[in-house]
C-alpha cells in the first residue's frame, strides 16, 4: 500500500480565537466573529464589517520589534499557529533535524505600510499636492529603510522559519486561497517522497486595513454592489509526516491527505468541476463517500461562488450529496489563511465528528435538499472536501480523510 | 532515477528570454558569449541625487504590440510584458499549442507583482484621515487613480493572464521567494511533471523593477553597487573590487514536458531536468549564511533528487550577484560540496553582463545554462580584474569558453534566505 501523508499537528489563529481549541470552541458555541470595524483601519470604506484578530503578541512570541515590524501581522500569526502545532504534534528539536523540515506556505499580499511612507509623503507635500522634485531628491530618505523587506512577502515567511526551525524544502505560493492547497499537497509530496521528515503547510491571510479593503472592492466591482467587504484574517499551518514515520515515533494522526485537483480557466464552473473530480480519482473514492464539502465560497456571487456551487450540484446527486459547509459567514474571507483555517477544521471534522452547526448554514438553503450536518454525523463522517479559489480563476480542490 | 522512485525524466522542449542583451534567447546568448555587459545609466526616469542610477533595461522596441499582448499590457504591466515575449518564445519552440488535453498544461510563475508606483505612494496623504488611520474610500474613488494598479501587483492575475494566454488549463500558481522564484517556479513544474501531475508546464519568471520604487527599495537596503569606473563595470561577481549588485529586468520561461510524451508527439528535446533541490538559510534576512550551508543544502539537494554525485556535476551557473558576502557564501558552498573538484569545475556568473533581474533571475540563468550545454559553451564571468582570493574558483574570467558538458547546476538564492537549485542535463538524444 503507498505510504499516505497524514497531518499530525494543527495550529490557528483566527478572529475565533488564538489556538484551534478556543476557535473550535467558539464555532461549537455559534460565534461569529464578523463585524463592523471600529477605529479608523476600516478606511471609511462602508460597510466596514471584517473579522480580525486581536494580535498577535510579537514581545510573547519572542519576537524583537524590529523582526516583528518586518514580519508583519500575517507572518507573525503564521508563527504562532506553528508553534501551535509543532507542540500538537508533539515535537521539539530533538525530534528533528531543522534541514530535513521543509516548510510550504502561502500568503497574501503585503501592502506598503503607510507609518514607513508618512514621513516621506509629508516631507514632498505641499498646499496643491505633491512636490515631486523634493519627493525624488531627497524626501524618499524618510522611508524606512526596511520598508523593501516588509514588501517582499517571503522575507515575513523565512524569519517565521527561522523561528520554527526548517530549513528544508521550501516555497511561497501568494496570493489566493487556492495556494494554500498547493502548499499543503507540495508538503505531502516532500514527505511521502522522502524529501523531509517533516513538513510545515501554512496559510495567513494579508491584514485587513483599508488598502485590502479597497483592494477587495475593487475586484469585486460590478458582482457585488453593494460594496459589502467582509475580509478575515486568520493563519494556520499544519503539521505533515509520513503515516510511517508518524506512527514510528507514536503520533496521532489526525486526518489524512487522500487526494487533490486543481484546476484552472473559464468558466468557472468547469475549473471549480475539474478540482474536485480529479481529487475524487487521485482519492479513489467515489462520489458517494463524501460527507461534507467546505466551499471555497459563501455563496454570495453567481461567478464565482455560485459556479463552485453548480459545479457541486453536477458533480453529487440527490442521493449522494454532501453536505455544504462554509467558514466564511462566521470568519470572512481570509484568502490563503482562510483555506488554511478550513483545512484545520475539515481535519477536526475528520478526527472528532463534531458538527459545528453553524458551518452547516449553507446546507439549509442549497435547493436540492442536501444532507443535513446532522444526517451526516450520524452516519459518520469520513471524507470531506476543502475547496479553494483565487479571485483570478484558480481552482483547487482537497479531499482530507478520517485517519484510522 | 529520482530520489523519490518515479522514473518519469523531464524535457525541456522550449525556452524564451528577454533580457538587456537580447531579445530572444539566441541574442542574449551571443552576446553574452562575447562577453556583452547590459548594463547602463538608466534614462527611463529621473535618478539625479540616488546614490546607484545605473540598472539594465530592456529597450521598449523589443515589446512588440502583440494583440494577444494587450490584456496583458493593461493588467500585468511590464513584467508581464516582458514575460509574454518569454514565454511566447517558448511556447512556440515548443510547439505547445499543439498539446491537445490542455488541462494537463501547467503554468508556473515567480513573479512578485508590479512595485507600487510612486503615483501610489504618494496618493496615500491624500487619504490621510488626520488621525492617524487612511481613508480608503477615498482611495477606491479618487478620480484618476489608475485602480488597475489593485490588480498588476496581484501576483496570482499574472499567472492567470498568462495562462489564459497560452490556454494553460492545468495547475496554476505563483511563487514568491525573490531572487530564487524564476528557478523555484521551474523546480515546481519540474515536480508537477514527475509526480504525473500533468504533462507539461510553460514556467519561468519575470521581473521589471527597474523602476523608482524598485531603485528605492535597493538603496535603502544598501544592497546597489554604488562605487564603479562605468555602468558597464559595475556587476563584477568574484572580483575584488565588487560592492553590491546592478538591478535589471528581463524574463526567462521554459516549456518542460514529460520526456515520453515529448517524444510521443515528436517535438525536439532540448535538454532536461534532472534534480531540484531548496532550502532556507535562516540565518539572517539581510545576509547569506556565511558558511554557505542554506546553498549547499539546495545543491546537494538537487543532486539527490537527480539521484547523481557531485562528481558528476561540469559546470555550475553561479548566483553570484557582485555582493562581497554573498558571492564568498556561495564560493564555500561550492568548495563544500565539490571537495577538491571547487577549483576545476567552471562556475560563471550571468549577472556580470546582466546584472540581477530579481524573480527572473534564475529562468534567465537556467536558460543559458541550457544553451550552453547544447552548444557546449561556458558563459564567461566579466569584469574580472582581481578575483578574491577568498573564492578560490575557476569563475571563466571575461571570455567564454568552449567545452562540453552535461551536467550543470544552477543556482538561485533568495533575499531572505530562500535558496534553490536546479541540475540541469544536455540531452543526447
Amino acid at each position: 500500500m503507498a505510504e499516505r501523508a497524514v497531518i499530525t499537528g494543527l495550529g490557528a489563529v483566527s478572529p475565533l480565537g488564538d489556538s484551534v481549541a478556543t476557535s473550535w470552541d467558539a464555532l461549537l458555541a455559534g460565534r461569529s466573529a464578523l463585524g463592523p470595524i471600529t477605529g479608523s483601519d476600516g478606511g471609511g470604506l462602508a460597510p466596514p464589517r471584517a473579522a480580525r484578530v486581536e494580535g498577535p503578541d510579537a514581545m510573547a512570541l519572542g519576537v524583537d520589534a524590529r523582526s516583528a515590524r518586518i514580519m508583519g501581522r500575517p507572518a507573525l500569526m503564521m508563527l504562532q499557529a506553528g508553534r501551535e502545532a509543532m507542540a500538537r504534534a508533539g515535537l521539539t528539536a530533538s525530534d528533528h533535524a531543522a534541514e530535513c523540515t521543509a516548510f510550504f506556505a502561502a500568503l497574501g499580499m503585503v501592502d506598503p505600510e503607510p507609518d514607513d511612507l508618512r514621513r516621506t509623503v509629508m516631507r514632498a507635500r505641499r498646499p496643491d499636492g505633491i512636490d515631486y522634485g523634493r519627493f525624488f531628491a531627497d524626501a524618499y530618505r524618510e522611508i524606512y529603510p526596511l520598508w523593501p523587506l516588509a514588501m517582499l512577502n517571503n522575507v515575513g515567511f523565512c524569519l517565521a522559519a527561522q523561528r520554527l526551525g526548517a530549513l528544508g524544502e521550501n516555497a511561497v505560493f501568494s496570493p489566493g486561497a487556492d495556494a494554500t492547497l498547493l502548499a499543503l499537497v507540495e508538503a505531502a509530496a516532500a514527505v511521502v517522497e522522502g524529501r523531509a521528515d517533516v513538513a510545515l503547510a501554512a496559510g495567513a491571510s494579508e491584514s485587513v486595513c483599508a488598502r485590502s479593503l479597497a483592494r477587495a472592492r475593487l475586484a469585486r466591482r460590478g458582482r457585488d454592489r453593494d460594496g459589502m467587504v467582509t475580509l478575515g484574517e486568520a493563519a494556520a499551518v499544519l503539521v505533515v509526516e509520513a503515516e510511517s514515520r508518524a506512527r514510528s515515533r507514536n503520533a496521532h494522526p489526525l486526518a489524512a491527505i487522500a487526494g487533490w485537483g486543481f484546476g484552472f480557466g473559464a468558466p468557472a464552473e468547469e475549473a471549480a468541476r475539474d478540482a474536485v473530480v480529479q481529487a475524487l480519482e487521485r482519492a479513489a473514492l467515489g462520489r458517494c463517500e463524501i460527507g461534507a464539502v467546505l466551499l471555497a465560497g459563501e455563496g454570495r456571487d453567481e461567478a464565482g461562488d455560485g459556479a463552485e456551487r453548480r459545479a457541486i450540484a453536477g458533480l453529487f446527486d440527490g442521493g449522494t450529496a454532501p453536505a455544504l459547509l462554509t467558514s466564511k459567514p462566521l470568519v470572512g474571507d481570509a484568502g490563503p489563511g482562510g483555506a488554511a483555517f478550513d483545512i484545520v477544521l475539515a481535519a477536526m471534522l475528520a478526527s472528532t465528528g463534531e458538527p459545528p452547526a453553524t458551518l452547516g448554514a449553507v446546507a439549509a438553503r442549497h435547493p436540492q435538499g442536501v444532507r443535513s450536518p446532522n444526517d451526516l454525523w450520524r452516519n459518520g463522517l469520513r471524507h470531506v472536501i476543502v475547496n479553494a479559489r483565487s479571485p483570478s480563476g484558480q481552482m483547487a480542490s482537497l479531499v482530507m480523510a478520517r485517519a484510522e | 532515477m529520482a530520489a523519490n522512485g518515479s522514473t518519469r525524466r523531464v524535457a525541456v522542449t522550449g525556452y524564451g528570454l528577454i533580457t538587456v542583451l537580447g531579445r530572444d534567447a539566441a541574442q542574449t546568448f551571443a552576446r553574452a558569449a562575447e562577453g556583452r555587459s547590459g548594463i547602463g545609466w538608466i534614462t527611463s526616469f529621473d535618478t539625479t541625487g540616488l546614490p546607484c542610477r545605473i540598472g539594465g533595461c530592456v529597450p521598449d522596441a523589443w515589446l512588440p504590440g502583440d494583440a494577444g499582448a494587450n490584456r496583458i499590457e493593461r493588467l500585468g504591466g511590464r513584467a508581464l510584458r516582458l514575460m509574454s515575449v518569454a514565454a511566447g518564445e517558448a511556447a512556440q519552440a515548443a510547439t505547445l499549442d499543439r498539446i491537445a488535453d490542455r488541462g494537463r498544461v501547467a503554468l508556473t510563475l515567480g513573479f512578485h507583482g508590479a512595485d507600487p508606483s510612486v503615483e501610489e505612494i504618494v496618493l496615500l496623504h491624500r487619504c490621510a484621515d488626520g488621525s492617524g488611520g487612511w481613508d480608503g474610500a477615498r482611495l477606491a474613488r479618487l478620480a484618476g487613480y489608475d485602480a488597475q494598479q489593485f490588480a498588476r501587483r496581484k501576483p496570482d492575475v499574472g499567472a492567470a493572464l498568462l495562462a489564459k494566454r497560452f490556454r494553460c488549463h492545468g495547475p496554476n500558481f505563483t511563487l514568491v521567494s525573490a531572487c530564487a522564484a524564476g528557478a523555484q517556479a521551474i523546480g515546481e513544474a519540474f515536480r508537477l511533471i514527475r509526480e504525473g501531475r500533468c504533462d507539461a508546464a510553460l514556467a519561468g519568471g519575470c521581473d521589471a523593477m527597474v523602476d523608482f520604487p524598485g531603485l528605492l527599495g535597493f538603496t535603502l537596503l544598501r544592497a546597489l553597487a554604488e562605487r564603479f569606473e562605468s555602468p558597464e563595470t559595475a556587476s563584477r561577481p568574484f572580483d575584488r573590487k565588487r560592492n553590491g549588485f546592478v538591478l535589471a529586468e528581463g524574463a526567462g520561461a521554459v516549456v518542460l514536458e514529460a520526456l515520453d510524451h515529448a517524444r510521443a508527439r515528436d517535438a525536439k528535446v532540448l535538454g532536461e531536468v534532472l534534480g531540484y533541490g531548496d532550502s532556507a538559510d535562516a540565518y539572517r534576512i539581510t545576509d547569506a549564511s556565511p558558511d554557505g550551508e542554506g546553498a549547499r543544502l539546495a545543491m546537494q539537494g538537487a543532486l539527490d533528487d537527480a539521484g547523481i554525485g557531485a562528481a558528476e556535476v561540469e559546470y555550475v551557473n553561479a548566483h553570484a550577484t557582485s555582493t562581497v558576502q554573498g558571492d564568498i557564501a556561495e564560493a564555500r558552498a561550492i568548495h563544500r560540496l565539490l571537495g577538491q573538484r571547487a577549483r576545476l569545475v567552471p562556475v560563471s556568473a550571468n549577472k556580470s553582463m546582466l546584472g540581477h533581474a530579481i524573480g527572473a533571475a534564475g529562468a534567465i540563468e537556467c536558460v543559458l545554462t541550457l544553451i550552453g550545454m547544447e552548444r557546449s559553451v561556458i558563459l564567461p564571468t566579466i569584469n574580472l580584474e582581481a578575483p578574491d582570493p577568498r573564492c578560490g574558483l575557476d569563475v571563466v574570467p571575461n571570455q567564454a569558453r568552449h567545452q562540453s558538458h552535461r551536467v550543470s547546476l544552477s543556482n538561485s538564492f533568495g533575499f531572505g534566505g530562500q535558496n534553490a537549485c536546479l541540475c540541469l542535463g544536455r540531452c543526447d538524444g
